[in-house]
């Protein structure tokens, strides 16, 4: 039984010729823009369909193309990559795009699949290539051939498949095909008149509350956080409006912390340069938002920090402030040890918005001999002078030296340490006020240098 | 106070030591060491090496000591190292060796504690074993001695030495480490002793050991963090350091030479006799051997021996008896004799061929004395080596022959050589690539070469590391797998003398030593190899009902064959190069052949021996022999040396050579042409010739002949025995050329040629082919009357052999009468009906390939799919019919050949369609070859054959084949250069160049290749390398 | 009682403001100094100096973490370490020490005018019950003021600092004062209250 169309259709396919597949975002946005034409739009791979058979008179075909290429360069799309094919129904329209033949018959026996799949159609995989091998091994040089025999005993053979792909060619699609619909945007905007005279911060923060309680109620509806926001201010004076964005080192959910971000942030804004009119108009447009995970997975504690009421709440908040305040990467960090055998690289940096620390490694220490207390970040030069160690200038005596330890390799790591071979001594020597210090000095054999690294 | 170092681990520890076993012996001896023990992880593989280099370097007072790291199965991951102090603890470890491989194929095995427990109180000997219980620094971490003591108690109830080794490596916890360890040895009651585990014999090795490492975990070079070495201290080192670093143990390091004073046992005392139990009872080895001899006379010489057979007999057995090598033959007398029983083709080749006593037990089948071959050149008494005698048989039954050695000497007594499969540079840079973190992933190995290692992201230092490393990592031996065919055997069992381990390949064991160590260690291998044209020739002489010694020598119409070159499948001269030589060459007799077989390889092609036999054979060279003496030996080959026996017997009687020191000079020849200067040998040969008489001038271009041809000089003994193999096929090929195609069809994959070649020269020869059909076909090829041949079902690639055969089965109780019947009666799977319908083997039920195909569809299935009867539905829908163009390629699809006709038949219609190609459509090879000499020729072919001998710098010899037959081309670089990828892709060309005749043969230089594009798929012949040079 | 409750006496007055509004006690951590002899409280500020303090601080949170093992429930014993130049403090030493590395929060080149703020908003977060800090972050203009403040403000957190200084600061707010030479051993110089060498 086939749903019998009520009118002669006319269906317009536009092939975008591109290969890979589109961004959807990018996609949805210039097939919704094709709703100016015709309310029946059918979205497929790479591929728009219109059907325009109720549509067609309010323009002639060269409108349609110069208004297709404005949509193209918005979208910076080339237009001259796209192909055009009309035919009374949607299958028959990609035939027409894709293999420009006129009469469908004489196509050759590829055109087999198109007919099957037009929306989604695009490489033959491994099954389609069999059974088209299987066609040519039986001398089915074009589609006439097929037809040569009776379509029961092809029926017979490839069932379901060659029906659909009947149905496709007499009678254009068994069922209609389900129509474009365009998802919804995510901003808040309000306006109110000059008069009230908005124009220090703390008279918008009060305005844009509201708005802000919405926008966090929307976004914790659709389980998602904040990343990045844009607040767009029209003044009163036709003068380019005044766009402030917020970028958050971590995505924000609650709302006494944004807003205490924003008057901070907007307080800072108002203090740089001041407005010169009054605000007419503000909207908040959410540009990034992140899929929310579980609250308190997010740092170093437990369920039980959950339980101490807020904890992770308050670490959050402390992090990005100090994110906020301490500009320059690698600030604020945990540490964490790691294999590496140089003592400079045996711990790295763990930047808070990284994942968290993995408290199993610190096990790895005690493989080590004692290790100082304090490490010099650059390991400072020291001389041997007799039973004496020279450090800029001041003599030390030795009073002990322990047993070695040889540190050597990495002779194939070319990008950073290109091989060392250090033997380390922990050295006790008594300055001249009669001090007693422990030392943890290395001799580079490659350089024949000494070098004082650390301090127990 | 002297060290040795007790625990040394070489690259034999797969994936772990950095050193060759020779490399740490010399290392050893350079720092002064007393001794050295190699422990390798899992087995002795590299004891026979470090012996041969401590021999080699004629060291004195350097112990070497055999002992060996198992690790233990269970949690604790540590290991106890056996150290064997003498010939009987040695056989022990050997065995326990073998017990902790059992059922593991690869890797280094090991014993579960309680397992080793027992053993070491089981095994006879054992418990002399010295003991060296592992601890791990992960015992040292918790510094707590009694848990992990417990994990030893085994020793308690052991009366083993033991020792507990200490390791310093300078890691900063040296002192607590000892103080844990003297601990731990008075609890073991095992006192300490000093070693330094040695990974590698020097420094700058580590980065070696750090890769090897790499490949072995898996990860690249910067994720290993501490599973790499932290320094380079585990390494050999000078006695003084050592004294300087156990300075507060010296008992440590006095108990190394304790341990080295316990230790005599040398490899050398390894000696082993082959089984001889079955020998019948009032027999010795030796007397047997004789008895046997005498029979074999009887047979191999039914008129009675002469003298000189007789002499040279009694010459080898008072030989054989003083080596005692009497047991060595009658093994392989036996093997030989189950062959036989069997009715498996076999035959003896190599040195062995010059033994009159291998002809006359059957193991050869040349006539040592009638061919004037050299014994000496198999046995001689200088050398002592043991004689190594290869056996061929047919390649499908072979497996039938190893499982009989198996069950008849059993499998701790017979196994089979290892062969260690090494890191070349192709293979180690893909491993090395990966462990410098390159993104490798599935590229091939010259890929990685080419297009990865240049590639921008790679720096100029971090590439040279790479070759760096891939330089030092070729030669290390990746894992062990199996000799291809060497078998050693021993009369008591041989895993005292060496460990066995499980193969990969299923029901193989192998030893853990390769020939070489064989060889060095004195110990006997035999050969059991396999031979396709054995098959063949088996299968044809079956056909035609023959036995192999009931084939007429010297047949004059199979020699005028040769002479044509008319020899397509026969052994040995069906090859490019062989063909292009036999019309020059025209062999007439046995001897020739034998010349024949020899002369076309790269030697004699490199000696320059070729063009000065050939004229002066023509007569268009004057023969000269200098010295009477000389005629008996180069006589037959026209005073041209071209077999290392003839330089042998020139040196012994003419220089006054002993036999040994002639076959010592054989060795020495090889290394002249490397070293390109003649070592003290050649400059006694050459005062020897002087001396006789000989003018300086004839020695000088003798020696230059030598110098040529040695190293890849073929044995006479080794000719002759092929030489046999080629004219008993050739003989076939010309009397019974369709019974010789069939029982070649049976035995492929083999040969030069793929089988459409060969389908086509027997149709060339009256011989009629039938296409497969389910009606008459077998599963193999088949004789249908004295001239034809039916194709088998085993030419329709797809079909499964398990249905085929029920299916032949159903058909004996009665034939096939259509579709529906063959479907019900039989069980084969879509694919292979599938398979079935595309050869048309339905042509007997009148269905053409289509329709055969279409029916077939049927059954598919598919929405309406309904069972068997629906099918009927359309018995009399017909598929469009094919042209002749679209059968024959349907049969190259479906079985690599098609019985239509030759692919050239139609595609002669297609070069006419082309108008610059029109007029030569007409041409073949046949009327090229009637040409005269010089003349420009142009004739569309088939590529068969491309071949790029490296010795022909550059030159390619291809081959181009029609309905009329073959014909040579000879390709220049340049030409070859212009046309690769046109040579690669294409197979049907039209070839312009000049057409050169020498005699009978003729060849075309090639000046212009032209494509004709065709979709047809033509198979490459296995042997002919085609398109791949 | 009658409506009008009686002039209550100065004691009766104290207990019922104690029912009302429980006095601003100082919550004691329950840990004394290594020596036994001074309790430690809340928002003290104790002053290390010599050339041994950061070992002498090293050992104070191990003994500190040892006094109080890390059980779930105690899981408010992070330490923040907040210096003014490059972090010193050697990590792979503080876990042979077995101090948990995943506990410490490092903040490094903290700009001097930024330290009061950075140090108020940790410890505002209540989340430290050790602060460490180098001398260059306290602020140059009236040091007692803010030195008060971050005494408030770390006892309502139940935090205590160690001020890490080359040479000693002379201010109200520092309680003690610890000058560690050699290995191990250290003398007081000054007790809050107590009798000041």
């Amino acid at each position: 039984m086939r749903i019998q169309e009520e009118s002669v259709q006319e269906w317009w396919c536009i092939d975008l010729g591109q290969s890979e597949l589109f961004e959807k975002e990018v996609f949805d946005r210039l097939t919704e823009s094709f709703y100016r034409f015709t309310p029946d739009v059918v979205q497929g791979r790479n591929r728009i369909f219109l059907e325009m058979s109720r549509t067609k008179h309010l323009f002639n075909l060269n409108g349609f193309m110069r208004r297709a290429e404005a949509l193209a360069r918005r979208e910076e799309l080339d237009a001259s990559l796209w192909r055009f094919g009309i035919a009374d129904t949607l299958p028959k329209a990609w035939i027409q795009t894709r293999w420009r033949a006129r009469e469908a018959r004489l196509l050759p026996v590829e055109a087999y699949f198109d007919f099957i799949d037009p929306l989604q159609h695009f490489e033959l995989n491994r099954s389609m290539r069999e059974r088209l091998s299987v066609f040519q091994s039986l001398g089915m040089k074009n589609l006439e051939y097929l037809f040569t025999v009776p379509k029961t005993a092809w029926l017979v053979r490839f069932g379901e498949e060659f029906d659909s792909f009947l149905e496709s060619f007499e009678f254009g699609a068994r069922f209609p095909w389900n129509r474009f619909v365009p998802s919804v945007g995510l901003q808040e905007k309000t306006r109110w008149n000059a008069e009230e005279y908005v124009i220090d911060a703390e008279s918008l923060i009060f305005r844009l509350k509201p708005m802000l309680d919405r926008m966090c109620e929307r976004l914790y509806s659709l389980r998602r956080a904040l990343k990045k926001v844009e607040i767009i201010l029209k003044l009163d004076r036709p003068v380019p409006d005044r766009r402030i964005e917020l970028n958050f080192a971590f995505p924000q959910t609650s709302r006494s912390l944004l807003l205490k971000l924003l008057r901070e942030r907007l307080g800072r804004e108002m203090d740089r340069n001041p407005l010169s009119d009054p605000i007419v108009e503000a909207e908040i447009q959410v540009k990034e938002a992140v899929k929310r995970d579980h609250e308190n997975t997010r740092f170093a504690f437990s369920e039980r920090d959950e339980i101490e009421g807020g904890q992770s709440e308050r670490w959050v908040e402390l992090l990005s402030y100090l994110g906020l305040k301490l500009e320059s990467q690698g600030q604020v960090f945990q540490a964490e040890t790691t294999e590496h055998l140089l003592p400079e690289k045996s711990w790295k940096k763990v930047l808070l918005s990284d994942a968290k620390v993995d408290a199993s490694l610190d096990s790895i220490s005690h493989l080590y001999a004692k290790r100082p207390i304090q490490l010099f970040s650059e390991p400072i030069p020291i001389f041997r002078v007799g039973p004496y160690l020279k450090q800029n200038q001041e003599l030390f005596r030795i009073c002990e030296f322990s047993q070695e330890e040889h540190l050597e390799g990495y002779a194939w790591d070319v990008e950073e340490t290109q091989g060392f071979d250090r033997t380390y001594y922990r050295v006790k020597v008594k300055s001249q006020e009669g001090h007693l210090q422990d030392w943890w000095i290395y001799k580079d054999e490659l350089l024949g240098k000494l070098k004082l690294h650390g301090v127990y | 106070m002297e060290y040795t170092e007790l625990k040394a681990y070489s690259y034999y520890s797969f994936l772990r030591g950095a050193s060759s076993p020779d490399a740490l012996i010399q290392e050893a001896l350079h720092l002064g060491l007393k001794g050295l023990a190699l422990c390798d992880l899992g087995g002795v593989y590299g004891l026979p090496k470090a012996y041969h280099a401590l021999k080699e370097s004629r060291a004195f007072n350097f112990r070497l000591i055999s002992g060996s790291e198992i690790p233990i199965l269970d949690s604790s991951s540590s290991s106890l190292t056996l150290i064997a102090p003498h010939r009987r603890a040695y056989g022990a470890m050997c065995r326990i060796l073998t017990k902790s491989h059992e059922g593991i194929a690869k890797g280094v095995g090991g014993l579960t504690r309680a397992r080793l427990g027992e053993l070491l109180q089981s095994e006879p000997f054992a418990d002399e074993l010295i003991l060296f219980p592992e601890w791990q620094e992960a015992w040292f971490q918790d510094r707590e001695v009694s848990s992990h003591a417990s994990l030893w108690e085994m020793l308690r109830d052991l009366k083993n030495p033991r020792y507990l080794p200490l390791t310093r490596t300078l890691d900063g916890l040296d002192l607590e480490r000892s103080e844990f360890a003297k601990g731990l040895s008075e609890v073991l009651q095992a006192p300490l002793v000093a070693t330094q585990g040695a990974l590698f014999s020097d420094k700058k090795a580590q980065i070696l050991q750090d890769t090897l490492t790499s490949i072995r975990e898996g990860l690249p070079l910067k994720d290993l963090g501490l599973k790499l070495k932290r320094n380079s201290e585990r390494r050999l080192k000078r006695p003084e350091e050592m004294i300087r670093l156990f300075s507060d143990l010296p008992d440590a390091i006095y108990r190394t030479e304790e341990v080295r004073e316990r230790c005599t046992f040398s490899l050398s005392e390894l000696r082993y006799h082959y089984p001889s139990e079955w020998i019948p009872k009032p027999h010795t080895a030796q007397s047997y051997l004789e008895s046997l001899c005498e029979e074999g006379m009887k047979i191999r010489y039914p008129k009675g021996a002469s003298d000189a057979v007789l002499k040279q007999i009694q010459h080898e057995l008072s030989l054989i008896k003083e080596l005692n090598f009497a047991d060595y033959f009658l093994t392989v007398y036996d093997i030989v004799a189950f062959a036989r029983s069997q009715k498996i083709l076999c035959q003896g080749r190599g040195s062995a061929a010059n033994s009159v006593i291998c002809y006359v037990l059957g193991i050869t089948a040349i006539d040592p004395v009638r061919m004037n071959l050299l014994f000496e050149r198999f046995i001689s008494v200088e050398r002592g080596e043991p004689p190594d005698i290869d056996v061929d048989f047919e390649h499908e039954r072979r497996e039938e022959v190893i499982q009989y050695i198996y069950q008849k000497y059993g499998r701790d007594r017979a196994a089979m050589v290892s062969a260690v499969v090494t890191y070349r540079a192709r293979s180690a840079i893909r491993e090395v690539a990966k462990a410098f973190s390159l993104p490798v992933g599935t590229l091939s190995a010259r890929k990685v070469q080419n297009e990865l290692m240049s590639s921008s992201e790679v720096s100029e230092a971090k590439r040279n590391k790479i070759v760096e490393v891939i330089d030092a990592i070729e030669g290390f031996p990746r894992h062990l797998s199996i000799h291809s065919g060497g078998f050693t055997l021993s009369s008591e069992p041989l895993d005292t003398i060496v460990p066995i381990e499980p193969a990969t390949m299923e029901n193989r064991t192998i030893v853990q030593w390769d020939k070489y160590d064989l060889d060095i260690l004195g110990l006997l291998k035999i050969d059991v190899l396999a031979l396709g044209m054995l098959s063949a020739i088996r299968k044809n002489l079956d056909l035609v009902g023959l036995e192999l010694h009931q084939v007429p020598g010297e047949d004059s119409r199979t020699y005028d064959m040769i002479c044509k070159a008319d020899t397509i499948g026969v052994f040995q001269i069906e090859s490019r190069a062989q063909m292009s030589m036999l019309p020059r060459l025209r062999p007439r007799t046995f001897y020739d052949l034998v010349v024949e077989v020899a002369l076309v390889r790269p030697g004699p092609i490199v000696g320059n021996m070729v063009h000065p036999y050939l004229k002066r054979r023509r007569g268009e060279l004057p023969v000269y022999l200098p010295d009477p003496r000389l005629v008996p030996i180069l006589g037959r080959t026209y005073g041209v040396p071209i077999f290392q026996e003839q330089v042998m017997k020139m040196a012994v009687t003419l220089a006054g050579f002993s036999p040994g020191e002639a076959d010592k000079l054989r060795r020495a020849i090889g290394a002249w042409r490397s070293k390109g200067s003649m070592d003290e040998m050649g400059l006694k040969l050459q005062k020897g010739l002087k001396v006789a008489g000989i003018p300086d001038a004839f020695a000088a271009q003798i020696f230059e002949q030598i110098k040529g041809f040695s190293e890849y000089g073929f044995p006479e003994s080794h000719a002759a025995s092929f030489a046999l193999l080629t004219y008993v096929s050739s003989y076939l090929k010309c009397h019974y050329p369709a019974a010789f195609l069939c029982s070649l069809l049976n035995s492929q994959p083999m040969g030069f040629y793929s089988p459409h070649s060969l389908v086509d020269d027997a149709k060339r020869h009256g011989v009629n082919v039938l296409p497969v059909s389910i009606g008459e076909s077998m599963w193999d090829c088949t004789m249908d009357g004295v001239n034809t041949v039916r194709l088998g079902l085993r030419y329709v690639r797809g079909l499964r052999e398990t249905a085929s055969r029920a299916m032949l089965d159903e058909r004996r109780q009665s034939a096939f009468v259509s579709f529906q019947d063959f479907i019900s009666r039989t069980s084969f799977d879509l694919r292979s009906l599938r398979a079935l319908a595309m050869s048309g083997a339905f042509a007997g039920l009148r269905l053409s390939v289509r329709d055969a195909l279409f029916q077939v569809l049927s059954l598919h299935g598919g929405l309406f799919a309904v069972e068997g009867a629906q099918a009927e539905l359309f018995p009399e829908v017909r598929m469009p019919k094919m042209n002749f163009e679209e059968e024959v390629i349907q049969d190259y699809q479906s079985q690599g050949l098609s019985t239509r006709g030759h692919p050239m038949k139609f595609l002669r219609e297609k070069i006419l369609a082309i108008p610059r190609m029109r007029k030569y459509a007409s041409s073949t090879t046949k009327t090229v070859k009637a040409m005269s000499h010089g003349s420009l020729v142009t004739v569309p072919g088939l590529s068969v054959v491309i071949q790029r001998p490296p010795t022909a710098k550059g030159t390619a010899f291809a081959t181009i084949e029609d309905e009329d037959g073959v014909l040579d081309l000879i390709l220049h670089r340049e030409v070859f250069e212009t046309y690769r990828d046109v040579i690669r892709d294409e197979a049907f060309f039209l070839v312009k160049g000049v057409l050169q005749r020498d005699g009978y043969a003729a060849q075309v230089v090639v000046k212009r290749l032209d494509p004709i594009f065709s979709e047809i798929e033509v198979p490459i012949a296995p042997g002919a390398h085609a398109r791949r040079y | 009682m009658d409506p009008v409750k009686a002039v209550p006496t100065l004691q009766s007055l104290k207990a019922m403001l104690q029912e009302q509004a429980p006095l601003r006690t100082r919550r004691e951590l329950g840990f004394l100094m290594s020596d036994g002899s001074i309790p430690l409280h809340a928002g003290q500020v104790i002053e290390v100096l010599g050339k041994d303090q950061l070992a002498w601080s090293v050992r104070f949170l191990k003994e500190r973490s040892q006094a109080k093992p890390l059980t779930p429930e105690v899981s408010t014993a992070r330490v923040a370490w907040i210096s003014s130049g490059l972090t010193e403090v050697f990590p792979m030493a503080l876990a042979q020490e077995k101090i948990a590395l995943s506990r410490i929060l490092f903040l490094e080149r903290v700009k001097p005018e930024q330290g009061m703020e950075v140090l108020l908003s940790v410890l505002r977060s209540q989340l430290f019950e050790v602060l460490v800090f180098d001398q260059p972050l306290l602020p140059m203009r009236n040091l007692d003021a803010q030195m008060r403040k971050l005494q408030l403000t770390a006892e309502e957190g139940g935090s205590l600092m160690l001020l890490l200084s080359q040479k000693p600061t002379s201010s109200f707010g520092i309680h003690i004062q610890v000058v560690a030479e050699e290995q191990g051993q250290a003398h007081l110089r000054k007790v809050k209250g107590g009798t000041s060498e």
